[in-house]
């Protein structure tokens, strides 16, 4: 029996059983001019990284003849020191962008959430211990464990999936277990407990689908973070190794040459301010939209 | 050979994370001053100057950086010392007054009567000329830079002033790089004595035009006209000099105007060559720093000689040399640069994938194999790298490149420090240079593998020819010598020759600045522009 989520489920449906709510949600999203602008911008990297490999042009080909050419028909945003195409090496790069932050983000919210689930509805010993780890883990600055990890791995694109999940997955857990320690003592949880039901089907069967809402709008927020994370690790050369075009290595060159041209510099940053803003203002418009209060009040 | 010289030309990506965005971006949409310089050399005869990093040791025996020594040439005085302003290396007496080549192992000199030591250390006598030059050749010191008193049996007193070098045997490089060189600075026993017999970066006197007023390590060494000096007055008061790892930093601040003196970035010299900013000047000078690809055949993979050729033989040189300086250097044929005893014309090995191909075929390996390339973290580094990733993989070879940042990446092939060496396969270096080959082949040696010879390159002849060709006196023969060094160098495959370093000076025109002819500055000869 899981009263709110089926209560919330009926009133997700109109009387044909078509899905009502959910659109109604999508429609005040789209209509917040911010969370349109969000969306936009996403789905615009997103048929970026999809496109990738379709300019007919070799993100990694060598060109130095061609090197540090300004934006034509043939080189959109021009070419960089190797005489590469900008544009096909952010399109690239948006691929490993997109992969990396959605998949690393996707990977912390599971091992949090599950933590975090474990640490609320847990024994108080439990919760003392998983509090103790998720207050290690995030105290560790992202800079010096980046260094640590790629000093023990290598540079990698794991290097920075991990990176991201030890940065991420504490915050995800103590925000789970919060929200989970709130509902414990619902009266459909007692109501469930009292008819046998074991943890692990309350936990994951009726706590889990109440709290995940505003936890995956943090997540959504945190995308761009992690956009940011894997751009910085691989500007400081700790990320995806050389000639894997990522926006990070493309703004390091660009950064390195740019006194002899300004375009990498712009090719490899407006990207990364594109997918931070839309994954930023989705997630605003997400929180408002979603969060009762700040619904209400509008 | 220093090993931090490689910075010179390197950026350090974390030192940008603070500042460089910012100054990335203004210079992007053209933010950066770009009118008349207001240099500082206008404020208080005072002279600003970048130097690639800071001071480590200022010790004559155990200096470690190329900017020690920079630091060096203007607070001691060595013997003898470079000209500047000339095309070709020549030697001039310094501390030495005069000097006398009494035959091949005999050099009787006369010191400067007037030669003062700040801190009431007197004046300088034979009698340190002899302390300062055994000192260094002393096995028990255990200075590094024991080979540059190699031939040494000893000095003779003859008098207060003069007195006699006496070597065991002929030794070329004396007057080339040893005397005028940091090697030949004189320093009183006492002060060395005084200071435990050995210091680091607190000088217990100078000798020289300047001595240290302030250091704050990381941002500032500020020289001041050292009162002992009784020679001809330095032109400016102070000196400040800014350690700034990146020259690309350096250049956005010379062209800010807070600098009057850079050396920029090897990649930047085409465009300073085209036109540089207004009120500056700009020189390009033929640098004698090499940098190579080295190959570690000590490492399992490589150990086979055929795999190790088939790479000397994929590398395009002149395409790793252009992408890494965008034009501002040419390929090299070497170890020793143009213009000195044993510059070869060619190398042995110019690219041919058919037989790089062949090669691998007949490894066993015909179907390439996975490798490895260290590299330390700078734009050039990472260009060439990547070109030399891509002539690999035109014959198979996947190549992986590893970045490190510089202590790292400086301990990777030094066998006293682990077993890190085993899997260092290809690596791209440079080693800093003075003006004799004997300084490029002394880091190759059998003696010297595994402390800066990390390709393990290990060959009886090459270490005879190194000894014996410090001995010889006969120009011709001593260029045979070289020549035929680099040739086993080569053959051995486990070097690929990419360059010989350019320098870009970029100056103030209200400075005349000194420098030698690889560009090396002389700080304290460096003069107000006339008029």
């Amino acid at each position: 029996m899981t009263l709110p989520a089926d209560a919330e489920t009926a009133s997700r449906t109109d009387a044909g059983g078509r899905p009502r709510r959910r659109a109604s949600s999508f429609a005040r999203l789209v209509s917040d001019p911010l969370g349109a602008l969000g969306l936009g911008l996403i789905v615009l990297t997103v048929i970026g990284a999809l496109l990738a490999g379709v300019t007919g042009q070799d993100a990694t080909a060598l060109n130095p003849i061609d090197r540090f050419q300004g934006p034509s028909a043939a080189h959109w945003l021009g070419t960089d020191n190797l005489g590469r195409d900008l544009f096909t090496r952010v399109l690239a790069g948006a691929r490993i962008a997109l992969t990396l932050s959605i998949g690393a983000t996707a990977l912390a919210l599971v091992i949090g959430v599950i933590a975090g689930l474990i640490a609320g509805y847990g024994p108080r010993w439990l919760d003392n211990l998983l509090l103790l780890v998720f207050d290690a883990m995030k105290s560790v600055p992202t800079v010096m464990l980046a260094l640590v990890l790629v000093t023990m791995t290598g540079p990698s694109l794991y290097a920075v999936l991990l990176v991201v999940v030890i940065v991420n997955a504490p915050a995800y857990g103590r925000m789970a277990r919060t929200q989970t320690l709130a509902i414990r003592s619902s009266e459909f949880i007692e109501a469930e407990r009292s008819l046998g039901a074991k943890g692990g089907r309350i936990m994951f069967r009726h706590v889990l689908p109440n709290i995940i809402g505003p936890i995956l709008i943090v997540a959504a927020m945190d995308i761009p973070v992690v956009v940011g994370i894997e751009a910085g690790m691989s500007f400081l050369g700790l990320g995806v190794r050389p000639p894997t075009p990522s926006w990070g290595s493309i703004l390091y060159d660009g950064f390195s040459y740019l006194r002899e041209s300004p375009w990498p510099v712009i090719a490899g940053g407006l990207p990364i301010i594109v997918t931070t803003l839309g994954f930023t203002f989705l997630g605003e418009a997400l929180r408002d939209t979603f969060d009762p209060k700040i619904a209400g009040r509008k | 050979m220093t090993k931090t010289d490689t910075m010179a030309h390197g950026m350090n990506r974390r030192a940008f994370l603070g500042r460089g965005a910012t100054l990335g971006a203004l210079a992007g949409f053209g933010a950066l001053p770009s009118g008349v310089l207001a240099q500082t050399s206008a404020e208080n005869g005072i002279l600003t100057a970048r130097i690639y990093a800071d001071i480590s040791n200022l010790d004559p025996a155990f200096w470690t950086s190329a900017v020690d020594a920079l630091v060096m040439r203007s607070i001691y005085a060595p013997a003898l010392e470079h000209e500047t302003g000339t095309e070709e290396f020549r030697t001039r007496p310094h501390a030495f007054e005069s000097y006398e080549v009494l035959d091949d192992t005999r050099i009787a000199f006369n010191i400067r009567p007037d030669m003062g030591y700040s801190d009431g250390y007197g004046t300088m006598t034979a009698k340190d000329a002899k302390f300062s030059f055994e000192r260094i050749a002393d096995p028990e010191l255990d200075s590094p830079y024991i080979d540059d008193w190699a031939a040494l049996d000893h000095v003779e007193v003859t008098g207060e002033l003069s007195g006699i070098i006496h070597l065991k045997k002929p030794f070329a490089p004396l007057f080339t790089t040893t005397l005028p060189g940091i090697s030949g600075v004189i320093l009183p026993q006492a002060a060395i004595e005084a200071a435990g017999g050995r210091f680091s970066t607190q000088p217990p006197c100078f000798s020289g035009p300047y001595r240290i007023r302030e250091w704050t390590p990381k941002t500032r060494l500020t020289l001041e006209r050292n009162p002992a000096w009784t020679l001809d007055a330095p032109e400016f008061d102070e000196i400040h000099l800014v350690p700034i790892e990146d020259p690309k930093t350096a250049e956005l601040g010379f062209e800010a105007g807070d600098l009057d003196f850079t050396e920029t970035g090897v990649s930047s010299i085409m465009r300073y060559k085209d036109g540089a900013p207004q009120g500056a000047d700009f020189k390009r000078f033929e640098g004698l720093n090499y940098y190579w690809l080295g190959i570690n055949e000590d490492n399992w993979q490589l150990e086979d000689q055929r795999l190790r050729r088939a790479i000397q033989l994929a590398v395009d040189r002149q395409a790793v040399v252009d992408a890494a300086y965008l034009g501002g250097a040419t390929p090299a044929a070497g170890i020793v640069a143009p213009g000195l005893p044993g510059a070869r014309d060619v190398n042995l090995y110019e690219r041919d994938l058919d037989q790089a191909r062949t090669l691998l075929e007949e490894a066993g390996h015909g179907g390439g194999f996975p490798i490895t390339i260290s590299i330390q973290q700078t734009a050039e580094n990472l260009a060439a790298a990547q070109v030399i990733q891509a002539n690999l993989a035109e014959i198979g070879i996947q190549v992986q490149i590893n970045q490190y940042e510089s202590g790292t990446f400086w301990s990777l092939g030094v066998r006293s420090e682990g077993e890190q060496w085993r899997d260092l396969q290809l690596f791209l270096m440079r080693f800093s240079m003075q003006p004799d080959p004997s300084w490029a082949t002394m880091w190759f040696t059998p003696e010297q593998v595994g402390i800066w010879n990390w390709q393990g390159f290990d060959n009886a002849e090459f270490g005879k020819l190194h000894v014996d060709a410090q001995s010889e006196l006969d120009s011709a023969r001593r260029d045979e010598m070289y020549v035929r060094m680099q040739d086993l160098m080569e053959e051995s495959g486990d070097f690929v020759f990419l360059n010989f370093t350019p320098v870009g000076a970029l100056y103030s025109q209200d400075i005349v600045p000194a420098l030698r002819p690889d560009g090396e500055p002389v700080y304290y000869e460096f003069t107000r522009a006339k008029g």
